[in-house]
């Protein structure tokens, strides 16, 4: 163990954004897509969901999500619902999303 | 003597009939999701109030709270909370963001 090397500085690979990162310098983690759709199938059981990555850097994901649970709701109230299951995560390892919310009716019509 | 950053968030979407708080400004816009939100608006030649979250990190934490909306950028629409840049892009693409728009700069 070798618990005296000193913390380099942190890489951001392949970081083509001009801006600066979403303020969260201090914050490097990830998340993967997995750990996502797991949060979304545990808060509305029976949801399909599809996780893409749109910056190939774990933190900007783009969710397609298929809910029963969604009739009735506005797109407001669909992505409070979403907003909800990743309330852990968002703003912190995650920065930024996408979210397409609809029921399985919308799906097929 | 503390601000009171709530107070201000109520007013600015009060006193202004499109607000969109955003990362960098309609010129200038610091990331996707905020170019493509204000970039709708623009296309509809609306005037709209851009407040720059980026360069007020105090507003940027509260207007979360006081949205209940983690994320930038949120739209205001006549003092009402609209969404994120997809419930705006959503509208848009439905043909109902121009007719609310005329509605509320009518007023």
């Amino acid at each position: 163990m070798d618990d005296t090397t000193p913390a380099t500085g942190r890489q951001v690979a392949g970081e083509a954004e001009l801006a600066p990162r979403h303020g969260t310098a201090d914050d490097p983690r990830m998340i993967e897509p997995e750990d996502i759709a797991r949060r979304i199938e545990t808060a509305l059981p029976g949801a399909r969901v599809e996780v893409r990555d749109l910056t190939g850097t774990r933190d900007h994901y783009a969710l397609d999500v298929v809910s029963g649970g969604f009739v009735g709701l506005t797109s407001l109230q669909r992505h409070r619902a979403v907003h909800a299951a990743l309330r852990d995560v968002l703003g912190g390892a995650l920065h930024a999303i996408e979210i397409r919310a609809r029921t399985p009716d919308e799906v097929h019509s | 003597m503390s601000r009171d950053v709530m107070d201000e968030i109520k007013k600015e979407v009060a006193a202004n009939k499109v607000v969109l708080y955003m990362k960098g400004t309609a010129s200038a816009p610091r990331c996707g999701f905020s170019a493509r939100a204000s970039g709708i608006l623009r296309e509809l030649g609306v005037p709209f109030k851009d407040v720059d979250v980026l360069a007020d990190p105090e507003k940027w934490q509260a207007v979360k709270t006081f949205s209940e909306w983690p994320t930038i950028p949120q739209i205001y629409i006549g003092g009402e909370f609209i969404g994120g840049g997809d419930q705006l892009a959503e509208l848009n693409d439905k043909g109902e963001l121009q007719a609310l728009l005329d509605k509320v700069l009518e007023d």
